[in-house]
């Protein structure tokens, strides 16, 4: 089973390229839009630590899953390993940080001019001058995750932002003990992949794999790569087989 | 000042879609002639037949040239996916069905380019889809036209053959509020003089073979998907917003999210009607692109050229383009457009046919055929060609003028053009 945690003002449509994939090879797969987010009803929570005590209310009746989170749904997901860390077997961190400040003008513009922050989260997610050859043939990336981000609902995005800004997971990395991997895009501008290699760093026998030519969302910029490392995770031993 | 999270049109005309090869290090894109490609393992193309992971199975439903127009046109009209055709008449035809099932109805402006009023009025019937044809002008009436069994509303940025001007904003409303998509056909301004999504509408098609081309060299269309219409909220689509079973009960709008009209297009619409754009045709229309911008800043000022000389001329009855303080579009055409308003001029001879026949025939510079948006000046006239089998009556009703004479306004020396028509129009005087 695995449990992916979309990132701030995103939905479930960033794990595309693995949800039904996986599900075709037999893996349960939920991908839930957290609450405010996509179809979901309800308010974003205000804190990574709000948000982790829900995540892992909502794993609690699953066996042990795997959990995959994205940029603010990595601090989610880490959060909630080390708070539950009997809630999953794997932690799967992608284009994350201990600590994942937010430039002041990204949050201004979140707050204000949603569409303008949008753009600039298109920009910063995506290799440089964002040339594009997508795997997905005709997608315009920037233009797709501009879209998505314009979607969310006013004040989501800011209030994720914010929640992201407020946390710092570094002393709480080094207390986590689920198997971890920690995935990093080389050419990351939201969140640089130094920055993920450094909360691997801190996570005890975390691994760290870098993933070339993308940016911040490899599992959608490079998902052959991402998917054939997912597998390769699944099939590794996770904190339920070292017991 | 340039917005610094957006690149420019022009920088995206040059750039987007296209990475150097991995492979050879080209620095611009291959002409990709393969018809199919190789297969990993047998569960890699699997996971491709069930559009789980993305890549290229067959040319004709997607080709690594092909998909790098694509994505250069959907940077371009600020969309989020584009999907190639073989021709822009296949590009409205594959969005028309993918809309669309037996019983539907669309709301179309009657300013339509004759190949689009032909499917929706002849053979789409056939089908069980029925077309309501309404002035683009009249608001109220297009509003008043939608059903509950309507899947869109259809116009032209610059509409045939009047050059009528769509109030983008306002039909996008009146989609909008009847929870419809808006559709529009691009064609005449390009998207480097306008880019419908940023004003409202959800899905915006190209005869390819025209301003984006620019040379008259090939035919091809594009539809690019804005990424803004909610598909859900709507309810009219269950095709999008309902497990579709051919492949695997993916529910398109909740996998591709704002690129699910695309994805469905390309994946059924492509995949069965078969109209695919060529990988060479691609090529050149990549290469179009990149010198689109100066190209409809020069038809745009040369086509104003000759409508102001032609405002002036004898024997000239009314001359309509949009970039005229006289157009009664004029206003709105330098809102949506306000780099230029293209390069296609419309007049009336008062000599009606006759004269018609006679200018055609004095022309040296222009050329006699049936395009617009080549390099070449072109010049058309209705009565004595297209529509030479409608007589008087049946010219009027179909908004026709015998004298109606359309220019597509080249990249030639505008002092060249104005002497080839003011020769021509002496003549018919004689």
């Amino acid at each position: 089973m695995v449990v992916f945690v979309h990132g701030a003002g995103m939905d479930h449509t960033v794990w595309r390229y693995q949800a039904r994939w996986l599900a075709s090879r037999g893996v349960g797969v939920w991908a839930p839009d957290l609450p405010g987010h996509g179809r979901s009803e309800g308010h974003p929570l205000q804190s990574v630590e709000e948000w982790a005590k829900w995540l892992a209310t909502q794993i609690d009746d699953l066996a042990s899953p795997t959990v995959v989170g994205h940029s603010m749904g990595a601090l989610v997901a880490l959060e909630a390993a080390v708070a539950h860390p009997d809630s999953m077997d794997r932690l799967v961190l992608v284009g994350g940080a201990a600590e994942m400040p937010v430039h002041p003008d990204l949050l201004a513009a979140a707050e204000k001019d949603l569409p303008r922050a949008a753009a600039m989260i298109a920009e910063w997610s995506l290799p440089p001058a964002h040339t594009g050859a997508h795997p997905e043939p005709g997608l315009w990336e920037h233009g797709g995750i501009r879209r998505l981000l314009e979607r969310s609902r006013p004040g989501v995005l800011a209030a994720d932002l914010r929640a992201c800004a407020a946390y710092d997971g570094t002393e709480r990395a080094k207390s986590c003990s689920v198997p971890t991997t920690v995935v990093a895009g080389s050419d990351d501008r939201m969140v640089r992949p130094q920055a993920s290699r450094r909360l691997a760093e801190s996570i005890p026998g975390a691994r760290y794999v870098e993933i070339p030519g993308v940016g911040h969302e490899p599992m959608v910029q490079s998902p052959r790569e991402f998917n054939r490392l997912l597998w390769e995770i699944l099939r590794s031993d996770g904190k339920g087989s070292a017991r | 000042m340039a917005d610094p999270e957006r690149l420019g049109f022009e920088t995206l005309a040059v750039h987007a879609g296209v990475r150097p090869d991995p492979n050879t290090g080209a620095s611009n894109v291959p002409i990709y002639l393969s018809s199919s490609y190789v297969f990993e393992d047998a569960d890699h193309a699997a996971s491709l037949f069930n559009l789980e992971i993305p890549g290229h199975i067959y040319s004709r439903i997607s080709n690594p040239t092909v998909a790098a127009f694509e994505e250069r046109t959907a940077a371009l009209e600020q969309g989020v996916a584009a999907v190639a055709t073989a021709s822009g008449q296949a590009a409205f035809a594959v969005i028309a069905t993918t809309l669309t099932e037996a019983g539907a109805h669309i709301v179309a402006s009657s300013s339509l380019y004759g190949g689009t009023h032909n499917l929706l009025a002849h053979t789409l019937t056939r089908f069980g889809v029925d077309t309501t044809f309404v002035d683009v002008r009249d608001h109220e009436a297009m509003a008043a036209a939608i059903r509950p069994e309507t899947r869109f509303v259809l116009a032209e940025t610059i509409g045939n053959p009047a050059l009528t001007v769509a109030d983008l904003p306002a039909l996008a409303d009146i989609a909008h509020s009847a929870g419809l998509p808006l559709v529009i056909d691009n064609t005449f301004a390009s998207p480097y003089l306008c880019r419908p999504a940023e004003w409202g509408a959800d899905i915006v098609f190209h005869s390819a073979t025209k301003y984006i081309s620019g040379h008259g060299s090939v035919i091809g269309g594009v539809l690019v998907d804005a990424g803004t219409f909610d598909w859900a909220a709507s309810g009219r689509f269950p095709r999008l917003t309902e497990p579709y079973s051919p492949y695997g009960g993916i529910v398109f709008a909740d996998h591709f999210g704002p690129a699910a009209f695309a994805a469905l297009a390309r994946a059924e619409g492509v995949r069965d009607f078969g109209a695919a754009m060529a990988a060479e045709v691609a090529y050149r229309l990549l290469e179009g692109l990149e010198s689109l911008a100066v190209r409809m800043e020069r038809h745009s000022v040369s086509a104003r050229r000759v409508a102001e000389y032609l405002e002036t001329a004898d024997g000239v009855a009314s001359v309509s383009y949009p970039g005229l303080d006289s157009h009664p579009d004029h206003q709105l055409a330098s809102k949506l457009m306000p780099k230029g308003q293209g390069g296609i001029v419309a007049f009336v001879l008062e000599g009606g046919r006759e004269a018609g026949r006679r200018l055609i025939e004095s022309l040296r510079v222009f050329s006699h055929l049936a395009n617009v948006g080549d390099s070449r000046s072109l010049v058309i006239h209705p009565a004595s060609t297209t529509h030479a089998q409608l007589d008087s009556e049946a010219l009027q009703r179909a908004g026709i003028d015998e004298g109606l004479v359309r220019l597509s306004v080249g990249l030639e020396d505008p002092d060249d053009l104005i002497a080839d028509l003011d020769r021509a129009l002496r003549r018919i005087e004689r």
